[in-house]
């Protein structure tokens, strides 16, 4: 797996951190030696494709089910060993929000409310104002729409009162306007109340949307992991397409420099991978002046999380090293 | 953690004093088939003097039979399924392990929020069969003030280790209507089968049917009464109950939520 934030900070300072953190069903390894470092007081999406070993990774956390192998702390508490004081401050909603249809919202809630302690009971009515259910509270949950579910569910977390808030496809059933509504208040829990939001989605727009940092997650390993910024651009592969007056000339010239890794030929210009950091770019216009191509245009080529994402998860037998190549 | 543990069992009885179809099952189960064991007598009774009165002893024995033995403990193992598999079948209980709580005490609250809907209902039955017991005695012996009392313990108790027994066998397996099934026919199908098979002789003393027929106030003649001493009933309806409780509270520590 590659890291591509600075170095790991201790687990003291994480919402989330998992080392070798390992799920076998069977002969089936679904979680595979998964490294994760979740910083506090962000949104961080865990994106992969459907089957990749999110929601399996995600029980782990909660103690749902049992790891195989591995440690994990939630805020800095061993898990499971301390998994009371690790979920005292934890929220989730772990694949859909289910409740007991015959009881009302409110009643949901006081049973959840119940088992986190005497004091909770007062933030029913404050988490029911804040996902927008107080005129719904007293209606039975069997005749909530999915939307609404959803909403009562965060209601839940919210009884936690959570500097953590884990989140396993939350926005799935939801029309547009829900889903909008919901991604703004993901960004306003985590601007502006400090709560740390871990987000696990296979879709790419939610994730670039909603979130800080990321893991890309695929066969069961975490392949990758940083900004969103620093996921999109890969790191190491800096690209440039570049407009010229001449493209033979210019072809020739780079095809010749250590400067690029790889040139094409496109129409007007050329692509190129540089061979170092963003850096080079200035190098390369200077040979091309040199060489008496007239430059017309030179510009950084971004890849976007979906090529990223595609890219990384489409090479499942690469090395770590080769997929930040 | 009092506090706690005291909230945790009044949600239990919320989720189960809010479902109508179990509560509906269960007063027609408790009260309903009790106010049936003394209105049909009643009705012959009134209509031909050769019918014996629907209360007196006959009747309270009747009635025993019902609140004790045969349709008031069917409610208390609706009441037992539903306390020990309803989070799991709604999916709930994973979102209450997520609270941090511990699954053990998760689980030791769902018998107390079981009989905290089940001996009122029970109670309920049996006043109504103490009521139909004098009111409808008609010149005929009744039972003694000692016998009311000592028959109040009884169903209650009853009805209480039927009711704990399913509650546990609902959480070894996550099902309402496996525990149910398994239940209904273990209790009106094969104990009385099994009780009436003399050769397994002194065995039969190890059935749950058994123990509550011996502990009864008054002599509930269904044919299978088994020879045993108070002590071994006790120890038996002990051993019931325990063993069905520390099966589910396992299984309830290690089940994936």
């Amino acid at each position: 797996m590659l890291t591509l934030s600075s170095d790991l900070p201790s687990e003291a300072s994480a919402a989330i951190a998992t080392t070798g953190l390992t799920k076998r069903f069977g002969e089936r390894t679904a979680v595979d030696a998964v490294e994760l470092f979740v910083p506090r007081g962000c949104a961080f999406g865990f994106l992969g494709p459907n089957g990749a070993g999110k929601t399996t990774l995600i029980r782990m956390l909660l103690g749902l089910t049992e790891a195989t192998a591995g440690t994990m702390t939630i805020l800095g508490y061993r898990v499971p060993a301390a998994r009371r004081q690790a979920l005292a401050r934890v929220g989730a909603i772990v694949e859909e929000p289910r409740f007991h249809p015959h009881l009302t919202g409110r009643e949901n809630l006081r049973i959840v409310a119940a088992a986190r302690g005497p004091e909770v009971a007062k933030r029913i009515a404050p988490a029911l104002g804040r996902v927008g259910l107080r005129d719904r509270a007293d209606e039975r949950v069997r005749g909530y729409s999915l939307g609404m579910r959803q909403r009562l569910g965060v209601a839940r977390c919210l009884l936690a009162d959570p500097l953590v808030l884990i989140l396993d496809e939350p926005t799935n059933g939801l029309d547009p306007a829900g889903i909008q509504e919901f991604r703004q208040m993901i960004r306003e829990m985590v601007e502006q109340e400090g709560r740390t939001v871990f987000l696990s989605s296979h879709l790419l727009d939610e994730v670039e949307k909603v979130c800080d940092l990321a893991a890309i997650v695929d066969a069961g390993r975490v392949v990758v992991q940083g900004t969103l910024a620093e996921l999109a651009g890969g790191e190491a592969r800096h690209e440039l397409r570049i407009t010229v007056d001449d493209p033979a000339l210019a072809f020739l010239t780079l095809d010749e420099t250590d400067l690029v890794r790889d040139v094409q030929s496109r129409g007007d210009g050329l692509s190129v991978v540089l061979a170092g950091g963003p850096e080079t770019a200035g190098a390369v216009n200077a040979r091309l002046v040199e060489a008496g191509v007239g430059v017309l245009a030179l510009e950084p080529v971004r890849q976007t999380l979906e090529q990223r994402f595609l890219q990384v998860t489409s090479r499942l037998d690469s090395t770590p090293q080769e997929v930040a190549a | 953690m009092t506090t706690t543990l005291t909230q945790m069992i009044g949600a239990e009885f919320l989720k189960l004093r809010k479902k109508r179809s179990l509560l509906a099952w269960s007063l027609l189960l408790t009260a309903g088939t009790t106010v049936v064991v003394f209105a049909w007598p009643a009705i012959q009774h009134a209509s031909d003097s050769s019918h014996a009165p629907a209360g007196g002893l006959e009747g309270f024995r009747h009635a025993l039979d019902t609140v004790g033995v045969f349709m008031a403990p069917l409610a208390a193992v609706l009441i037992g399924a539903e306390a020990g598999a309803g989070d799991l079948a709604s999916g709930v209980f994973r979102d209450l392990v997520v609270t941090g709580r511990s699954r053990r005490a998760l689980f030791a609250v769902r018998a107390p929020g079981a009989l905290m809907l089940c001996l009122p209902l029970v109670a309920v039955a049996y006043g109504i069969a103490v009521l139909g017991t004098f009111a409808l005695a008609g010149g005929t012996p009744t039972p003694g003030a000692g016998t009311v009392l000592e028959g109040l313990g009884w169903v209650l108790l009853t009805n209480a280790v039927v009711c704990v027994v399913a509650v546990g066998l609902a959480s070894l397996t996550g099902s309402r209507p496996a525990t149910i099934t398994a239940l209904i026919g273990f209790q009106l199908v094969a104990s009385p089968l099994l009780l009436q098979t003399t050769s397994l002789g002194s065995i039969r003393a190890g059935l749950l049917e058994s123990t509550v027929l011996h502990l009864a106030p008054v002599t509930i003649n269904r044919g299978m009464f088994v020879s045993e001493s108070l002590g071994v009933a006790l120890v038996v309806m002990a051993l019931w109950a325990a063993v069905s409780l520390g099966l589910g509270a396992w299984r309830t520590a290690r089940v994936d939520a």
